[in-house]
């Protein structure tokens, strides 16, 4: 019964297409042609009168399109073959990147893309989707083996390699996951193999591959995916309704005839969107009312804010009047907004933090280290010690993992585990210079140690010093988890491609704030001369 | 005993040997850049005071953001004359650390050129232990190269950490670790005191 339906579908929507790209449709007559039909604005006039079909295609995308000895080959290459066919065109093949293969509709050297480009509804707004979608990729978290993972539950705190761009690196954002930053998608798979990166996330159409082959096989494997994509071929936004809709009455009979997921499993890139929409196409339901089947375009929008038109109208006028290119997308969309701003909270409360946590603990250190009693001088060196052996990474890391442990890790217990671990290993060294000034003072009247204010003033400048290393050192936090600014805008950057002003900004904040703490300390010693003394 | 992956010393002993390489690389680097500073800041005038002001942003500048900067900032191809390079995490670790190290070279390398021109050979002797010194501090913070894709030691401790299942060996691993750095840094330090303290000794010519 389901195969007479089937059948039957496949009947309709093939009488269908065939009445459609009937050289003049009753429905939508044709425009007349130029004398020159390669100049025709329909393309599909234009498609039939050259017999041609312009094809754009990528060159290095296996086992979707690629080159072989100068002859495409893959998915992407034979499907547009079959729809070149049925709409009684050839197809010619053009090399296309995802840079230009939009562009390439709008120019009219290409009258179709089929370039692994995934149908959002940005994109929408730039070319001309052919329904229903041929292929669905999504996004794929993939790690060592030896990490427990299956779901968004576990991937807060946890470090996950990303390429710059990929509009899903805010869902990974957003879910609290520390995003490192490559170039492209190959540079995720060199950091998988050679152990710099423990997770990655990338299309499941590039990463499956590897995955499944060896070496990364063997100790890798796919943790989840995510965000779904459709996959659309393209025809241009001006006269191309009428191509996309004979191609997309071609694609509904490839899909319902099991043609499409035959070609898929061909080059080993069957799915199961694919037989989902195979049995969905053949229905009666869809052969009834194709419209109500089609899928919508993935929504990867982000709401912008309401400065956004004058952020933009200053980058333009700075670059007019100064010839400089400065491209502030943290404040032109909501989330990044968001995250710029707290992310500027955070830094100050964790710089503050980490100064008064070493100042106080260098008080502690001072105290302990020039005890007379062993039981606390002896634990306070071996302390100061281990803190000025121990990569601060690694200490930072061990505070995060304590803090994970006891399932407490919330952004302001990440900065005031931060703050210690940066008062720890600054206050440590700094209690030392105290303890050791201590010994370069004259006892008290009655062989007494000197007062501790004395230490502390002989010592000031070491002091200041440590205080000044702490801030410098306060965007190592952002390993621990802390939302500060490093973290926040190397989030924004992961979606939003800009990295030279976003990068820019995160080195000069950081750097006007050391500089505040160097001349606050400056002002600190200067009152301290000022009150004089003996032991200044 | 944690349930350490076999490989695990080994990588870990060659994750150290990439701390040591980049701490060398990046003194290399900052004596290359913070000799000359420290040469033009024995003057007087304008070019000293220059010179000094350009040691300001290299002191304010946090390692860490630096190397963020040089990886994402700057294009990923660049060209010094006919040769071309990419800016890898590697290069990044280096690079900001070399910038540190500049102006910590032509911070005391000053001091060492006064002793110097004074003849005292053995106080401007003193800058080198203190050079060694900052060469071990400068292997420590290399770890930051983990924050980049770096495989150094604290990555391959990271790695080591996210594979063993209980909190009890992740923390007995994170003892050992520990434990090993500060034996083997206070060896150092220690080694390196008493040179110091030769130095410091020897008759003043």
């Amino acid at each position: 019964m389901a195969v007479t339906r089937s059948v039957l579908a496949a009947l309709l929507i093939g009488m269908g297409l065939a009445l459609w790209v009937a050289p003049a449709s009753a429905a939508t007559p044709a425009p007349p042609l130029p004398v020159d039909c390669s100049r025709a604005a329909d393309a599909l006039a234009r498609v039939q009168c050259t017999g041609i079909l312009r094809v754009g295609v990528r060159a290095k995308y296996p086992p979707f399109a690629t080159t072989e000895d100068g002859a495409p080959r893959g998915f992407e290459i034979d499907l547009a073959r079959a729809l070149a066919t049925k709409i009684g065109a050839t197809a010619t093949f053009i090399t296309v990147t995802p840079a230009n293969r939009i562009a390439a509709l709008g120019e009219g050297w290409v009258d179709l893309t089929m370039a692994a480009m995934g149908h959002t509804v940005q994109r929408d707004g730039q070319a001309r989707f052919v329904r229903p979608h041929y292929y669905q990729s999504e996004t794929l978290i993939a790690g060592r083996k030896s990490i427990a993972l299956d779901g968004w539950e576990g991937l807060a705190g946890k470090t996950v390699c990303v390429s710059v761009g990929n509009s899903t690196n805010a869902d990974l954002a957003g879910r609290g996951a520390r995003l490192m930053l490559f170039d492209s998608a190959t540079a995720l798979l060199e950091q998988l193999r050679s152990g710099g990166c423990s997770l990655v996330a990338q299309d499941n159409t590039f990463l499956a591959a590897p995955l499944a082959a060896l070496p990364l096989a063997e100790v890798h494997e796919v943790k989840f995916g995510f965000a779904p994509l459709p996959w659309g071929a393209a025809v241009a936004q001006n006269g191309g309704e009428r191509l996309a809709e004979a191609l997309g009455m071609a694609m509904r009979q490839m899909h319902a005839s099991g043609a499409l997921q035959e070609l898929a499993a061909r080059h080993g890139v069957d799915s199961a969107f694919l037989a989902a929409q195979r049995t969905l196409w053949s229905g009666p339901t869809c052969a009834a009312d194709p419209a109500a089947c089609l899928l919508p375009p993935r929504d990867n929008r982000l709401e912008a804010t309401a400065m956004a038109p004058r952020i933009s109208a200053f980058e333009q006028w700075l670059q007019e009047v100064a010839d400089v290119k400065v491209t502030l997308v943290m404040l032109k969309t909501r989330v990044a907004l968001d995250l710029f701003l707290s992310g500027v909270g955070y830094s100050l409360l964790l710089v503050t933090g980490a100064v008064a946590a070493t100042f106080a603990l260098a008080l502690a250190f001072g105290i302990g280290l020039g005890s007379r009693r062993r039981a606390v001088r002896w634990p306070c060196r071996a302390m100061v010690m281990t803190f000025q052996s121990t990569p601060i990474v690694l200490l930072m890391v061990f505070a995060g993992v304590l803090l994970g442990s006891t399932g407490l890790q919330t952004p302001l217990l990440s900065v005031a585990a931060a703050c210690i671990v940066l008062g720890l290993f600054n206050g440590g060294n700094a209690g030392q210079a105290i303890a050791e000034a201590a010994l370069t003072l004259p006892p008290g009247p009655d062989g007494q140690r000197p007062a501790l204010w004395a230490t502390v003033r002989r010592a000031r400048a070491q002091i200041v010093s440590f205080m000044v290393n702490a801030t410098r050192g306060s965007p190592i936090a952002s390993m621990l988890g802390v939302p500060e600014l490093l973290a926040a805008l190397t989030d924004i950057a992961s979606f939003s491609s800009e990295r030279v002003t976003t990068y820019t900004l995160v080195l000069v904040f950081y750097m006007v704030v050391v500089s505040i703490v160097v001349a606050a300390g400056e002002w600190w010693i200067r009152r301290l001369d000022a009150g004089g003394g003996v032991h200044a | 005993m944690p349930d350490l992956h076999p490989g695990f010393i080994a990588e870990f002993m060659s994750g150290l040997a990439v701390n040591f390489g980049i701490a060398l690389w990046s003194l290399a680097g900052g004596l290359l850049l913070g000799v000359p500073i420290a040469w033009l800041r024995l003057g007087r005038g304008r070019v000293a005071r220059l010179a000094g002001f350009a040691v300001a942003p290299m002191r304010t500048a946090p390692t860490f953001v630096v190397m963020f900067f040089l990886l994402n900032a700057l294009p990923a191809r660049m060209s010094l004359g006919s040769w071309e390079f990419s800016v890898t995490p590697w290069l990044s670790v280096v690079l900001s650390m070399a910038v540190y190290m500049s102006s910590y070279v032509a911070d005391n390398a000053v001091d060492a050129l006064h002793h110097i021109r004074a003849g005292n050979r053995a106080a401007a002797l003193l800058f080198l232990p203190g050079l060694v010194r900052a060469f071990f501090v400068a292997v420590l913070s290399s770890s930051t190269g983990a924050a980049v894709g770096v495989v150094e030691a604290v990555t391959v401790t990271l790695r080591e950490i996210d594979r063993l299942p209980s909190m009890g060996d992740k923390a007995l691993l994170m003892l050992g670790v520990t434990l090993f750095f500060v034996l083997t840094f206070q060896t150092l330090y220690a080694v390196l005191d008493l040179v110091r303290r030769r130095l410091a000794a020897a008759p003043t010519r």
